[in-house]
């Protein structure tokens, strides 16, 4: 049988479609040139900046192409960025340009922790008798922690960190026995940032800055005078300078800034005072308007939050917009997360049932930031506590290092098979396709993993191997049931079938193996079964059968 | 037809299968009397592990005993391939930062790179450790079934079954007077042992008991022939994987691995072959010779 006959069996064809499909999917990216952008910072206000989006590729930063330590520095004046669509021009305030990136990887295949480098923690929540949160969004009695508990946390977490960390975090629910565990994976991340973002209880804090000037009053139940004379305000005949805070009737100000008027900004309510979020079609509701989508959705507040933000709103003035002349921005552990705009009839308005809106562009945006501040208001701190049961550390260097052993390794390997073969068969002829088909099941498994967004880490590497080698083994099974022996008295159809019935009992006797990891274990051992067991349906069903019809065809010559 | 000249394969299979017996009892005596069959690594006891890739002319216990000297109570173990990895467990409670720079201050010992820190609480290590018992206990229960489904015939399932769980006990016998401590790796080992092993017995069986153009003896000797070609690509392979790899992980996997395979090699050979060859000859005679 010559290569074109071969060719039109189906079965190699088969084989050839899985190769060029798991090409094509591992995206191979000779030259990886540029940083994708992962995380842009509008806040810092550096103009321009929202005529770049994430996962734009910059190649060069006024001229600096080496882009990761360049967007560290701080810029005054225009900045000439190269990127993908073209060129782009900001222009800064002696400040950072609020980016982060991340180099363009040289593959679609998602490299795990091993490898990468990175965080990676294990979190038990902690059930005890009194897990009172402030926020008592559903007014939860009981405190098992089930999936949906497993959900708020995880929920919570991963906005907290996608407010303060820049870097991709992954949240795995994961059980073990009778208790529910979630699995962090911060890529490229620290000890430090991880414990930190993981420990941190979500402080939250809903400010209004206020701006008052010499001889104005401040209105809360009462009304206090305010002076004003050489940087120094004095409140109620109290003096205090820039950076000194006061507490009046419960609300705490701080004193940001003293000149012709005073800045002062007023705590109006924190997490204590919000007693519900709601989520609920009848008060919460996404519309389209002009440009866009509105999104609002209604809290509860304490009586007690109520009354010191229509004492604080009372003290603003309505404008044309619709709006009071200042807005209300939200605080999550000391950082900015939002700011909204309050409408003109709240002014002095005893409101227990406000509703919090916001813009967004498209119906998604819309929806997620809706969602992302429900969830702070919501459980802004987590509704348990969490203990670390396990934290890995994974320094990047070895992960480096690893994958360049760990190729020599696979390569020195595919030498000794190649050789050992060789010195068994004696024919190239057979040697060649042999070594040929196994690699060819690594590249397809990897390229099957690549597609279902497996991360190959270190267990997945052992799986990889354990079923390159069970591949070998079925293959030289396979050669030997066909091409030694006597022929004279089965046919080779019958030869075939009995060579096959090995494979399927050898690869059957792995899948059998690795089926108890895939459901008991958790972790390492879970993914290494999953590849493993990849890898055998792979051979079974693609190369090995492959295979078969080019060791017919080599029997025919 | 058949003949039974070479009675020396009876009296090795009985070797065998007391060596068998004697590696069970010599792991279940250990497990009474001592709670374990192998001490654990850190992942499956509770502490803290720092994996660092080193240069250094020291041994273990040199660096142990510096270490000591310093206030740390470890345990240091050191992998060499083309790199050398060094391995240190300790308690939970203590500090990795000191402990790696009490490690930096250690003459003779030179740390390439930044390491790896993993900490365990004891509880969650407890749950892996009962878990994946469990795991290899059900994992060799399916291959059982899994082989009575292939062979459908009582005594061939039986001897495959036998030498796997040979190939197991006494890999985990060499394991355990090795003092290799018990690891997720490991296991893994194991389970793909479990695996493998097994490959080889289904070839002979497969083919002594089917293949009837041939004779016993040359069934036997085709399939000693084919399953040498499988067991050495292997074990080429996993050496490589032992030397060049340069990763704690994989080296003992293949280290399990290599031991296993060589156990192996009689397991097959002479276990399962000499039951084999028994039940064809008991079979030959009822069917009349």
């Amino acid at each position: 049988m010559s290569a074109k006959e071969l060719l039109k069996k189906p079965k190699v064809l088969i084989w050839i479609f899985f190769i060029v499909i798991s090409i094509i999917l591992i995206g191979p990216n000779i030259n990886p040139n540029g940083y994708n952008v992962k995380y842009i910072d509008t806040t810092i206000g550096v103009q321009g900046i929202n005529k770049i989006a994430t996962n734009d590729v910059i190649y060069s930063i006024n001229g600096d192409t080496n882009v990761a330590s360049a967007v560290t520095s701080n810029y005054t004046g225009i900045v000439t960025l190269e990127t993908n669509h073209g060129e782009i021009l900001l222009r800064a305030n002696n400040t950072e340009l609020g980016l982060s990136v991340e180099k363009v990887p040289s593959s679609n295949i998602h490299l795990g922790l091993d490898l990468k480098g990175g965080v990676r923690a294990v979190i038990q929540p902690i059930i005890n008798d009194t897990t009172q949160t402030s926020l008592n969004a559903t007014n939860v009695t009981n405190t098992t922690i089930d999936s949906d508990m497993i959900n708020r946390i995880i929920s919570t977490l991963q906005t907290r960190i996608n407010v303060f960390g820049l870097r991709e975090a992954s949240f795995r629910p994961l059980s073990s026995g009778n208790n529910a565990l979630i699995e962090v994976t911060l890529a490229g991340g620290t000890r430090q940032e991880l414990t930190e973002l993981l420990e941190r209880q979500g402080k939250f804090e809903a400010k209004i800055p206020l701006m008052l000037k010499d001889g104005a009053q401040l209105k809360l139940s009462q009304v206090y005078n305010v002076q004003l004379s050489n940087n120094i305000v004095t409140v109620n005949d109290v003096s205090y300078t820039v950076g000194q805070s006061f507490v009046l009737e419960g609300i705490p100000f701080s004193i940001d800034g003293i000149g012709d008027a005073v800045n002062l900004t007023a705590t109006v309510f924190t997490g204590n005072d919000i007693q519900l979020v709601y989520f609920d079609p009848q008060h919460s509701s996404i519309q389209q308007v002009q440009n866009g989508y509105e999104w609002s959705f209604g809290l509860q507040l304490s009586n007690d939050g109520a009354q010191k933000f229509a004492f604080i709103t009372s003290n603003l003035n309505p404008t044309v917009s619709g709006n009071l002349d200042s807005k209300l921005y939200i605080y999550l552990d000391g950082k900015e997360l939002d700011a909204l705009n309050i409408v003109n009839a709240l002014k002095g308005q005893i409101v227990r049932e406000p509703s919090v809106s916001g813009f967004g562009q498209t119906l998604n945006d819309a929806t997620q930031s809706r969602l992302r501040l429900q969830s702070i208001l919501r459980s802004g701190s987590l509704p348990v506590s969490i203990q670390i049961a396990q934290l890995d550390v994974i320094s990047p260097t070895l992960g480096e290092n690893f994958l360049a052993s760990a190729s020599i390794a696979g390569l020195g390997a595919i030498l000794m098979v190649a050789i050992v073969t060789f010195i068994r068969y004696r024919r190239i002829k057979i040697s060649v396709p042999m070594v040929c088909v196994s690699l060819t099941e690594v590249l397809i498994t990897i390229g099957i993993a690549t597609l279902i967004g497996w991360t190959i880490d270190m267990p997945a590497i052992a799986g990889i191997i354990a079923s390159v080698g069970t591949g070998i083994d079925s293959i030289i099974m396979i050669t030997d049931e066909t091409l030694l022996g006597k022929k004279e008295e089965l046919s080779l159809t019958e030869r075939l079938k009995r060579a096959f019935f090995i494979v399927f009992g050898a690869g059957g006797t792995i899948i059998a193996a690795m089926l108890p990891l895939t459901i008991l274990g958790f972790g390492a051992l879970r993914g290494f079964a999953i590849v493993t067991m990849i890898g055998v349906f792979v051979g079974i069903f693609i190369t090995r059968s492959a295979y078969g019809e080019i060791v017919k065809s080599i029997i025919k010559t | 037809m058949f003949n039974d000249h070479d009675k020396g394969w009876k009296i090795l299979m009985v070797i065998s299968l007391a060596v068998m017996l004697a590696c069970s009892a010599y792991l279940g005596f250990k497990l009474i009397t001592t709670g374990e069959i192998m001490p654990r690594d850190i992942e499956l006891s509770g502490g803290k592990q720092i994996t660092v890739q080193v240069d250094t002319s020291l041994s273990s216990t040199q660096i142990m005993a510096s270490l000591s000297q310093k206030g740390f109570d470890t345990e240091v173990r050191l992998l060499t391939g083309i790199k050398t990895t060094a391995l240190i467990d300790t308690g939970i409670n203590t500090s990795a930062s000191d402990l790696i720079s009490a490690m930096q201050s250690i003459p003779g010992l030179t740390l390439i790179g930044e390491p790896n820190v993993m900490e365990i609480g004891p509880q969650l290590s407890e749950q892996f450790f009962q878990q994946t018992q469990m795991a290899v206990v059900v994992a060799f229960a399916f291959m059982a079934i899994l082989v009575f489904i292939l062979f459908r015939t009582f005594v061939p399932s039986i001897a495959v079954i036998l030498s796997a769980y040979t190939d197991i006990i006494v890999t985990m016998t060499i394991m355990s007077l090795l003092n290799v401590q018990l690891s997720l790796p490991l296991i893994a080992g194991l389970l793909m042992l479990i695996g493998y092993s097994v490959d080889t017995d289904i070839l002979q069986t497969s083919r002594v008991t089917k293949r009837l153009d041939e004779s016993l003896k040359e069934r036997f000797k085709g399939s000693v022939k084919t399953g040498m070609t499988m067991t050495m690509t292997t074990l080429v392979a996993l050496l490589a994987l032992y030397f060049l790899s340069g990763n704690a992980t994989l080296q003992t996997i293949a280290f399990v691995l290599l031991v296993g395979l060589v156990v192996d090699w009689p397991s097959t050979w002479i276990t399962n072959s000499g039951i084999l060859r028994l039940y064809m000859l008991r079979k030959a005679k009822k069917e009349g010779a």
